[in-house]
């Protein structure tokens, strides 16, 4: 579904990815971890196609529906239409936008550019009432603007409101759990996993074990540096949560 | 440079324009000579006024409403003099806004429409003014509001001005608030080739408090000039002004402000801000917000921020699948809303009136 051969990407003229590889399977959930700086937000925006990252070699092949698509010759939005979702580590705030209004504009792009008929308003909100019952979150969300003095915690569950409406092939998720007390993390989770299937991935970045007790990964990687230095299967998320990443950083020189 | 045609028809010497008109320089635009654009009546407001003429159709319960004389022998006080002149006060709670309208259909530059008004709002009344400013492309509109809220009274003053890509114009509004009341000020303005607002806004007696907010939304080679002065004459005064320009093509906007707080005014809230966004690359902004402070006791913050559209919001939006010019639109919808969301729905009404045409 992903295939990112030998990624180089910079910001502002620095290098920040330096040859990153990764594939990712449908029905597949995988956590990137690493060290703060790594460069796993920069990875996560790349892929989402943000403006101030300039790609400098490699290629992102995403394939859908059996056909095969150059991310990077897509701009952000078409990204997302094509069912990319960046669930950002600091959502951003939007005043003099309603919520409701954000999330039908995003809804209503991505159907018509899917092919779907527009959905009527009613049918709307009883799927926007659904995802909002599922996060467990206050219908007042709606009528604010978009984030906007939301208090930390309140935009991760944001963040996978949009997720659940949209309902995306690949969910890259930005640190979707910090910020979140013990049970929003629960509910978080159970919206994230609700979107697990056999057709969709998942790209969690973390620096908590307590994320992946509860949307169990299939694969762990780790960042640093801006190149992927170890992979594992669940485990090694353990162990990393037990040791740390010095012998990891270690068994680098 | 002479006028001819008005109620009062001098001949003027030259302007005097002082430092604080140094980013309109209307000297050789004031040595023309003016005549009254003709009079044209259309629209339903309680008051119209256009050229040299006026029509007042039938007025809102609790406004009343008498000619006046102006003194001085000024250039602007001799200017206003020639033109139309009217005290409104308020009375009684209104039932429904005051309407008031100033056109100028002309089809020359020299033709001008001149307006003087007096808004007194008595003690203790709550009242609403729609006050809109239009005119054809080419012309002069001059223009002066002279607002007095007597103690514990309270204003919605909304005023818009579409006053033609090519028309130059000059518009004073100058309040003085008394003690406990409330001036809250709406301003909309579009293209024009010079509009000059000069807002002066005085804050006489304790706990007495203006909301200012202002927005240009220039396409063309607009210029609008924005000169306020916010002055703290007591204390326990507060103010808040936000004063933005949505600025594409080759517009300019200016924005200078000045807020002043007199000696011993103390316990002075006052906040001015200037906020531009630049769609073009032809565009261009300048803001100068300025602090007078002679008290030690006192609240101020003031700053000007002139950007694109941000980059982060662009992209929040682009990533969850909006197209640019969507997401353009969204981001720039949002920032003309800010100017209006504490306004009453009449206010608000009267303003998507406004946008619509846009
Ligand atoms: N716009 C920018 N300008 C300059 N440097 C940047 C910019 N964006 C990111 N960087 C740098 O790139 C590196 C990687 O940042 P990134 O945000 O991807 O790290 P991260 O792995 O997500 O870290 P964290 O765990 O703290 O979220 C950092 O050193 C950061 O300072
Ligand atoms: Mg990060």
């Amino acid at each position: 579904m992903l295939d990112i051969q030998n990624l180089t990407a910079q910001v502002e003229g620095t290098n920040i990815l330096h040859g990153i590889n990764f594939h990712v399977k449908p029905g597949e959930v995988h956590a990137i971890m690493g060290p703060n700086g790594s460069g796993k937000s920069t990875l996560s925006k790349v892929i989402a196609g943000h403006p101030s990252y300039e790609v400098t070699g490699g290629s992102i092949d995403f394939e859908v529906n059996r056909k095969k698509i150059d991310l990077l010759s897509l701009e952000a939005d078409e990204r997302a239409k094509e069912g990319i979702f960046l669930g950002f580590q600091y959502p951003v705030e939007i005043p003099g936008v309603s919520n409701l209004d954000f999330l039908r504009e995003a809804f209503n792009e991505v159907c018509a550019y899917q092919g779907l008929d527009k959905m009527e308003e009613a049918q709307f909100m009883d799927l926007v009432r659904q995802k909002l019952k599922l996060l467990e979150m206050d219908e007042a969300f709606l009528h604010r603007d978009v984030n906007a003095g939301f208090s930390g915690g309140e935009k991760k569950k944001n963040e996978i409101l949009q997720m659940a409406l949209l309902g995306p092939r690949l969910a890259l998720l930005d640190e979707t759990d910090s910020g979140l007390d013990i049970d929003a993390l629960r509910i978080v989770a159970k919206g994230v996993n609700a979107l697990r299937s056999k057709y969709n991935a998942i790209v969690l970045v973390t620096h908590y074990q307590r994320l992946l007790d509860l949307i169990v990964p299939d694969y762990v990687h780790v960042l640093y540096k801006g190149k992927i230095i170890k992979s594992g299967d669940k485990s090694l998320a353990l162990e990393l949560e037990k040791k740390g990443y010095d012998w990891l950083i270690q068994e680098q020189h | 440079m002479k006028l001819s045609g008005f109620q009062d028809s001098p001949q003027l010497s030259y302007p005097p324009f002082s430092e604080a008109w140094r980013f309109s320089q209307l000297e050789s635009f004031f040595q023309q000579d003016l005549s009254p654009a003709k009079a044209e009546f259309t629209s339903a407001s309680h008051v119209e006024i256009s050229g040299a003429q006026t029509q007042i159709n039938s007025l809102p319960q609790g406004v009343s409403l008498s000619e006046i004389k102006v003194a001085g022998s000024d250039f602007w006080s001799t200017l206003k003099r020639s033109g139309v002149k009217y005290k409104i006060t308020i009375t009684e709670a209104m039932t429904q806004p005051l309407k008031i309208s100033i056109t100028r259909p002309s089809t020359q530059s020299h033709e001008a429409t001149l307006a003087f008004i007096e808004i007194h709002v008595l003690a203790g009344i709550k009242a609403s003014i729609l006050q809109d400013y239009s005119g054809s492309e080419l012309g002069h509109t001059h223009s002066e509001t002279l607002i007095e809220l007597a103690e514990g009274s309270t204003l919605e003053h909304s005023l818009s001005f579409k006053e033609g890509a090519q028309s130059i114009n000059t518009h004073t509004i100058t309040t003085k608030v008394a003690k406990r009341a409330r001036y809250e000020q709406t301003i909309l303005s579009s293209d024009s080739q010079k509009t000059r607002l000069d807002l002066l806004t005085e804050l006489m007696g304790e706990e007495s408090f203006a909301k200012l907010r202002s927005l240009s939304l220039l396409k063309l080679k607009s210029n609008v000039d924005v000169h306020s002065q916010i002055i703290h004459h007591s204390p326990d005064t507060a103010a808040d002004q936000l004063a933005k320009n949505l600025l594409d093509g080759e517009s300019k906007a200016i924005f200078t402000g000045r807020i002043k707080i007199v000696r011993d005014a103390q316990r002075v809230h006052s906040a001015q801000l200037n906020r531009n966004i630049l769609k073009s690359k032809k565009a261009h902004a300048i803001g100068q917000p300025q602090l007078e402070i002679f008290a030690d006791d006192v609240k101020c913050s003031h700053g000007s921020t002139t950007g694109r559209i941000g980059e982060n919001e662009l992209f929040y939006l682009l990533s969850r699948g909006i197209s640019q010019n969507r997401a353009q639109e969204l981001l720039s919808h949002a920032f003309i809303q800010e100017v209006f969301t504490e306004n009453s729905p009449e206010s608000k009404t009267f303003f998507k009136q406004f946008l619509e045409q846009q």
